[in-house]
């Protein structure tokens, strides 16, 4: 069986080089400055001129995953624009269709790679199995793991960011200072601080006669940051009710500061049960193979 | 069966490569500039992280090190067996990063024990009057870390030098690794950027205070719950390998499959060498406290 395959291989290889020899002139796609003279140019050729900008794997993947999408609604609906914008990625470059693509690529892939080799080594299907699963979820699973670090940061940032605007909005303004502190963190630190962005956006949308606090909801719930959230709806009904914005801030603030804290000591009483779990998972397997399984060689072996 | 078999492949096989086949009529010059970006980022990265190391290395020659030290590690795994030596080339890849990370974080920790006391330096120094060449002075009097007091001396000297003390500011701010300090450079930014009078900027720093000592106290109950815990883990990582070497010296036969035979050198040594990388990264990111 593993001969033929080969052969099969090795001669669709030979054929196509041969075919891509004769014919590789006539498929070449136009050159990217074709691109001012798309108007004249006839549908097929603009059409791939298009289409070479697309990865080879949207280009292949992405029509049969949108296809899917539409006929299984239930299977898509795991991936929306609110996980690709909570994941920090863009909606207009990463479409859901195509994580969707990019599951059924992956989990696709790995299982028919798997069926292949198991034609030389039949376990391979077995293992197979659960990598194209591990492969199909690794998209949706990435974007979730992106998402928690990003609401981490973000929730790290916060109290730092209050304790500066807090001092500031006493003298010019809550929207001023947030405003200038936005500014002068986002250029400090070469836009690399994912709050100021983030703020920096809502102070934009404020530019244009948006609601500070709304902007700074709208952006709390794109990131899915309740903190941000609660404190933004603070700040909304303290300004309507006259109370004094600092004191919401320095309230905020010590809340945030508090909840860090909380979360420090959880995580450390957790710490214990993963030691023994890697205890149990790494070292203990790790005796068996330095120890145990070598005495036991040995003895065999002296028998 | 088999010429079907064969036939079937040699469809599918024709069919991807159909389908993967570059269509791209100038692929050369993306490719060329891709590899330029990648080089281009990596070099950035270098430069941040030396720059938070205080390190005076040439960013390509750190970039250098990154490539050698996998084939090095590669090349004494080699000694051993081939599974050896691919474990050495994916350490490799990450030790230089790593080993300044750390170097990195242990000296920000320590630097970032300076921000009350400069954050109380600068607000004494601003409540007497005076302008801002005089809070970057005090604090840079008031600190005692080496890297505080050289970056508020480097403020300082740029700021004679004529250079707008916020861009001054913002390129140090780079190099702070440690959050409490990054805070008091957030801070002295945004009230040089608005050209706030220094009465202003002592209320400012005043308020700041709390802040700075709330994360210092955070960060201390994260480092010594990190340290009791990290005790227990090098313990836990130090035992089967020392086993294993006692074993070695005390009574050499005991544990000879491990080296003498091929399941030794090829199955066990290496299982038990990735399985030992794995417990102390694994160790390390568990007991790694950080809010």
């Amino acid at each position: 069986m593993l001969l033929p395959l080969l052969g099969a291989i090795a001669v669709s290889i030979a054929v196509f080089s041969l075919l891509m020899a004769i014919f590789g002139p006539w498929l070449a796609s136009p050159r990217r400055l074709e691109a001012a003279r798309a108007v004249a140019l006839p549908r097929e050729r603009y059409e791939r001129l298009v289409t070479t900008e697309q990865p080879w794997w949207e280009r292949i993947v992405a029509p049969v995953a949108g296809r899917l999408a539409q006929r299984m609604p239930s299977l898509a609906s795991q991936i929306n624009e609110a996980t690709i914008v909570r994941a920090g990625l863009d909606p207009a470059s990463v479409s859901p269709a195509e994580v969707y693509a990019a599951k059924l690529v992956l989990g696709g892939g790995i299982l028919l790679v798997g069926v292949a080799l198991s034609a030389v080594v039949p376990i391979v299907f077995l293992i197979a199995l659960p990598a194209a699963f591990a492969g199909y979820v690794f998209p949706t699973e990435y974007l979730a793991y992106r998402t928690r670090k990003r609401q981490a940061v973000l929730l790290g940032e916060l109290p730092d960011f209050l304790a500066l605007v807090r001092p500031l909005a006493v003298k010019s303004g809550l929207e001023h200072a947030v405003a200038e502190v936005s500014d002068a963190l986002h250029e400090s630190s070469g836009g690399r601080h994912l709050l100021a962005e983030q703020v920096r956006s809502a102070v934009a949308a404020y530019g244009i006669g948006s609601n500070l606090f709304d902007a700074l909801q709208d952006i709390a719930t794109a990131a899915d940051l309740e903190a941000l959230d609660e404190l933004a709806a603070s700040l909304g009904s303290a300004r309507r009710l006259g109370k004094g914005v600092s004191e919401v801030l320095a309230e905020h603030e010590r809340a945030l500061r508090d909840d860090e804290q909380n979360r420090l000591l959880g995580s450390a009483s957790m710490v214990q049960p993963k030691l023994a779990a890697i205890l149990a998972g790494i070292y203990l397997p790790e005796f068996v193979l330095l120890v145990i399984v070598p005495l036991f060689v040995g003895a065999i072996g002296r028998i | 069966m088999e010429l079907i078999g064969a036939f079937a492949a040699a469809v599918a096989v024709g069919s991807l490569i159909l389908a993967l086949v570059p269509r791209k009529a100038d692929p050369a010059p993306r490719l060329e500039a891709g590899i330029r970006g990648i080089l281009d980022r990596s070099l950035e990265r270098s430069r941040d992280e030396l720059a938070k190391a205080r390190l005076s290395l040439d960013p390509r020659t750190f970039l250098a090190l990154q490539v050698a030290a996998p084939m090095l590690l590669g090349l004494l795994g080699w000694a051993l067996s081939f599974p050896l030596a691919v474990l050495g080339f994916v350490v490799g890849l990450f030790a230089p990063r790593w080993y300044v990370r750390y170097l990195t974080g242990i000296e920000a920790r320590a630097a970032a024990d300076d921000a009350p006391r400069v954050l109380r330096a600068m607000v004494n120094r601003a409540a007497a009057g005076g302008v801002y060449p005089d809070l970057f002075a005090a604090a840079a009097e008031a600190a005692r870390h080496r890297w505080v007091k050289a970056d508020f001396n480097e403020v300082l000297g740029r700021y004679f030098a004529s250079e707008a003390p916020s861009e001054a500011l913002s390129e140090i701010r780079r190099r702070q690794a440690g959050r409490n300090l990054a805070l008091v450079y957030d801070a002295l930014i945004v009230l040089t950027r608005t050209h706030q009078p220094v009465k202003a900027a002592a209320e400012v720093l005043s308020a700041l205070g709390d802040a700075a000592r709330s994360n210092q106290r955070v960060a201390r109950s994260a480092a010594a719950e990190s340290r009791g815990l990290r005790m227990q883990a090098t313990f836990l990582a130090l035992v089967i390998p020392g086993l294993f070497l006692y074993l070695m010296l005390a009574n050499h036969d005991l544990v000879a499959p491990v080296f003498d035979t091929g399941f030794g050198r090829f199955v066990l040594l290496p299982a038990a060498v990735c399985l030992e990388f794995a417990g102390i990264w694994l160790s390390w990111r568990v007991t790694r406290l950080e809010v």
